[in-house]
Order: structure tokens, then sequence, then C-alpha cells
């Protein structure tokens, strides 16, 4: 067990470094000088050779990578060109929000997703089965970002429950969660009910059966237990489409989280904004999976010898 | 063959749906009777009616014609984009997985780095390099597609390639393209296939989601995420757009995806039920 926790965790590093180079090179990608196009056309020479200064791009490319890398580790990702802040603090201002809003996306998406699965996998009628299933397909098919409009329609302006737009307490909360978490949840609907049936046809559950316990305990106390693992690994792949997810969301509803400051950045052509946005929800990505697998290990011993 | 996927009911119904929304597309000037440009002012905002069958938006354009002329654009992005992530991902792919290696370590390990950004994220991150536009949203969402036809080409190639009739053609002295193209690529066409239909419907969902920020297809096209960002702005004020074109993105996406369920089914049984 400890040897693969350390191997896991070893292997994250090479990926970081790797997506540190790819985010730093994006200001370098760009077609044409990063600096004209962040100002504009209108812009004199003397403040384009200003920013480029203070950017630092008038050094070598390594000495410009290592010093992005440092400043990055210690959670220096430059300042705003629009705003002149800090991006970092632009980012740790934001993210408790988004924090939120993925959290409670995806703990909805949890609930929904597990128990229409195991109702679908367990039903004694297959028209309940059917019913799920075809929910779950229309439900990865609908746009997120629709889905919330037509539940501001019908719960903010037709009967007004929740509020259109902003964010504060609970009640804002409801329908961007409910709007995020929509197409998690039919992926781990479907997740769920192939594990279980796969899960139903092992001989312990046989062996189960025949003991005499009842459908109930079957499926809750040994099928379940079993058919989470695959699960678990599905909700934390979740995670990281939940949180590039409410980048769309929080322009919806006009949330303040790290979504709506990259979307403005992104039209802005912000560089040191967007480029700290990607890497910051890039390394909690990265994370989430690394703690999705330690649990999935602690859970299922048997991973550490595949 | 082709009976065995005929019989398939969610074939023909996916398949059916997804041929009239392409005919919508080419006969749309046919189909309206308004531009979906011309703008009329003291028209806007005006609720459905048999005149306007959606209504009108902000500035008078009939919202009917725009979804119609929508689909255009919607399939069109969503197909580019597939298809760059299709040829660039199989090729990496196959690539990776009969040379094996050093070529095959280089292509997994940028594979694992893209695969670190998740969802959108990545699309996002190379629009930003790009800049807003709806042709950088193709090569965004097409980039954003590839790893995954890396991964599942690649690893059908490498389980392909040590068979027997594959080894008898390297002893007949075959050459790599012959057996890449002729040996390999046809054995490895099913999962690709049920790749791509159920990428088509992605892409859809992602150009149409960069749009509805306004990163993607920019002012006065009609293209349906860019129209609900619309429906968005004058949500108080008028429904219909907010709902119309994303009843057309829903039965775009819902056809190519029961199409996809079909192909999955039928070209790769051992998966059905299974996602």
């Amino acid at each position: 067990m400890k040897r693969y926790l350390i191997r896991r965790i070893i292997t994250t590093i090479p990926t970081l470094f790797a997506v540190s180079i790819l985010v730093f090179s994006m200001a370098h990608l760009v077609p044409g000088d990063p600096v004209k196009i962040m100002l504009g056309t209108h812009a004199s020479a003397e403040r384009v050779e200003r920013v480029r200064e203070q950017l630092g791009l008038n050094d070598p490319i390594l000495v410009q990578y290592a010093r992005f890398f440092t400043k990055a580790v210690k959670g220096d990702f430059g300042r705003s060109i629009r705003s002149g802040r800090e991006v970092f603090d632009e980012i740790m201002a934001r993210f408790p929000s988004t924090l939120e809003l993925t959290v409670f996306g995806l703990l909805l998406a949890i609930l929904v997703g597990i128990v229409a699965g195991t109702l679908s996998a367990t039903a004694k009628n297959p028209r309940t089965d059917l019913i799920i299933m075809l929910g779950a397909m229309i439900s990865v098919s609908v746009p997120g970002f629709w889905f919330g409009l037509i539940l501001i329609l019908l719960f903010s302006i037709q009967w007004p429950l929740f509020p259109i737009a902003g964010s504060g307490g609970f009640a804002f909360l409801v329908l961007p969660a409910l709007t995020l978490g929509l197409s998690a949840s039919a992926i781990i609907a479907r997740v769920t009910r192939a594990s279980i049936l796969e899960v139903l046809r092992q001989n312990y559950i046989q062996a189960a059966k025949a003991r005499g316990l009842s459908k109930v305990m079957v499926i809750y106390k040994h099928a379940l237990r079993n058919a989470l693992i695959p699960v678990i690994t599905i909700v934390g792949l979740q995670f990281g489409g939940l949180l590039s997810g409410a980048f769309i969301i929080e322009f919806l509803f006009a949330r303040p989280g790290i979504g709506m400051l990259a979307v403005n950045a992104l039209k802005q052509r912000d560089f040191p904004v967007i480029q700290g946005v990607v890497l910051f929800a890039a390394v909690a990505y990265v994370l989430v999976n690394l703690i999705v697998d330690i649990i999935n290990a602690i859970i299922d011993p048997r991973i550490e010898y595949k | 063959m082709l009976k065995r996927l005929l019989k398939k009911n969610s074939i023909v119904f996916g398949g059916s749906v997804l041929v009239f929304l392409v005919l919508v597309a080419m006969f749309a000037p046919w189909i309206t009777s308004y531009n979906p440009l011309d703008v009329k002012v003291d028209n806007r905002l005006k609720a459905p009616s048999s005149e306007h069958l959606f209504g009108t938006d902000q500035l008078g354009r009939d919202v009917f014609s725009r979804v119609v002329f929508g689909s255009r654009i919607s399939l069109r992005v969503g197909f580019i984009s597939l298809l760059i992530s299709l040829l660039l991902g199989s090729f990496l792919g196959i690539i990776a997985g009969y040379f094996g290696k050093r070529i095959d370590n280089i292509i997994m390990a940028v594979n694992d780095v893209l695969l670190a950004f998740p969802g959108l994220l990545l699309a996002i991150a190379i629009v930003g390099i790009l800049g807003p536009g709806i042709n950088n949203v193709m090569i965004a969402v097409g980039i954003g597609g590839v790893p995954d036809y890396i991964r599942v080409v690649r690893n059908q190639t490498l389980s392909i390639k040590n068979l027997d009739y594959v080894q008898a053609a390297i002893a007949m002295g075959a050459g790599r393209i012959r057996i890449l193209l002729r040996h390999i690529l046809p054995n490895i066409i099913a999962p690709i296939i049920i790749l791509a239909a159920m990428g088509f419907a992605g892409a859809i969902l992602a150009s149409a989601a960069l749009s509805f920020i306004g990163l993607g297809a920019q002012p006065p096209t009609p293209e349906w995420g860019a129209m609900l960002s619309i429906g968005r702005s004058n949500i108080r004020e008028a429904w219909w757009l907010a709902t119309f074109p994303g009843i057309a993105i829903t039965i775009t996406v819902l056809a190519i995806n029961i199409l996809g369920d079909g192909l999955r089914d039928t070209l790769d049984p051992r998966l059905k039920g299974t996602y």
C-alpha cells in the first residue's frame, strides 16, 4: 500500500511540471506579438516596450520559464494587465465561490446519480429502467447552460422562488448547482447501473441470496459497496469537468468565481490572468485525481496488485 | 453489416433525425421566409405568432430563420472539430501503438499532460492563445478532443499488432504503411466510429458553450449558443429567445447520442449497456 501511494504521488510531479511548461508556453504560442495583442493596436511603442520589460519578455526563454516556475510555486502569478492587481489574490478572492458551486453541484450529482443508477439496475419493472436511462440520455444531451436558462425562466421569473443571478446565501446556489450537476448525475447514474449489474452477477452475491438474505440487504450490504469503486473513479473525473463547467455556469448566473474572471480575461486577452486561472485549475484537477486514486487504493486493496 | 445496422431502431431513429437536420441546414433559405440577419427595430421582441413562428429578437430579427440557419453553423463547427480530433488523435494513436518504445513514450507523455486539463479547460486555454472567434473555437474544441482518440486507438493498435495475421503480413514482407492501412486500421475502425459519434455530440455542445460565453461566434452570426446568450440578456421580456435555440441543440445532440449508442451496441456488443 505504502509503495503504491509513494509511486502514485511521485508520478504527479512530472505531470505538474509539464503542465507548468504548457501554461508558460501559452503566451509564446500566440500568433503575433502578445504584448501588442494585449494592449491593442493603438498602444504607443513606449508602452509596449514598458509592458514587455515588465513581463520579462526580453530575457532568454529559459530564464523566463525559470522565473515563471519559481514564482508560480510561491503563488506569484504576476499582475493583471488590465487591473494591475496580483493574479493570485484575484484567484484566491474568487475561488471559494467556484469551489462552493463545484462541490455542491457534485454532491447533488452523486446523490441523484447513485439513487437513479441503483433504482435502474435493480428495478423489477423494465419500464422503470428504460425511463431512468432515457432520462440519463436526455440529461447528457441538454446543454447545461440552456438547462440553467430554463430553470431561471421557471423558478426565478414564472415562480420567483430563487434569485435570478448573483451570489450570497444558499438560495443563490440552488439553481447554479442543479445546472452544473445535471450531466454529471446522468453519467454517474449510468456507471452505477452498469457496475451494479456487473456485481450482481458475481458468485458472492449468489451466495448471499442463497443464504436467504433479503433483496435490500443483498443490494445495500453486498452489491452497492463493491459497485461503488468504479463510481468513485468517475466522480473524481467528473470533478474536473464540473470545475471547467463552472466557468460557463458562473457566466450564466453572474457569479463572481474564477470562471467569470477567466472569461473576462479571455475577452480582454489579459494573459497573466488567463495563465494563472488555467494553471490553478489544472493543478487542482491533478491533485483531486491523486486524492481519488488514494481513496480508491484504501477502499480496494486489490488496486495495488494491478 | 448494413443490414445489421439498419435492424437497430436507435440507429435508424438517430440517423434519420440527423439526416433531417442536415437537410434543414442545406435547404435553409427555402424553409425560411425571412433573412436571419435582417434588422427591423420596430419589430423587436415580438412573441411567437403565425407571422414569426419563434418570435423576434432584440433587433427584430426572425428567430425561426436564425435557428434554421444556425443549424448550418453548429453542424459545420461540430463536424470540423470532430475531424480535427479524429484525424490528429487516430494518427498519433496508431503511430504510438504500432511503433511503441520511444515514440509511444513521447506521445503518451504529451497525452498525459493534455489530460491534466479537464473538460473545457483545454479548449478555453487554446482560445486564450488564439483569441476568440468561431474558427479558433473549432481548432480549440478539436484539439481538446485529441487525447481520447490517442488513448483508444493506441490501445486497440497495441492489442492487434501482435495477432497472427499481422505477424503473417510482416513475415510476408509487407511494408509498414501497408500494414497500418490495410491490416490494422480496418480492424480498429469500430471503436473509432463509436468514439466519433460521441465526440460529434460533445463538440457541438462545447462549441455552443464557448459561443454562449462570447468566445465563439460573434454577432450577428446566427449560432445557437450565441443566440442563447442574447436570450439570457433578455430573459425577463422574451422567454422564446432563451428557449428555441436550446431545443435545437438538444434535439441535435440527442439524435447523435442515440445514433452513437446504437452503433456501439451493434459494432461492439461487448460494450452494450456500459458507458
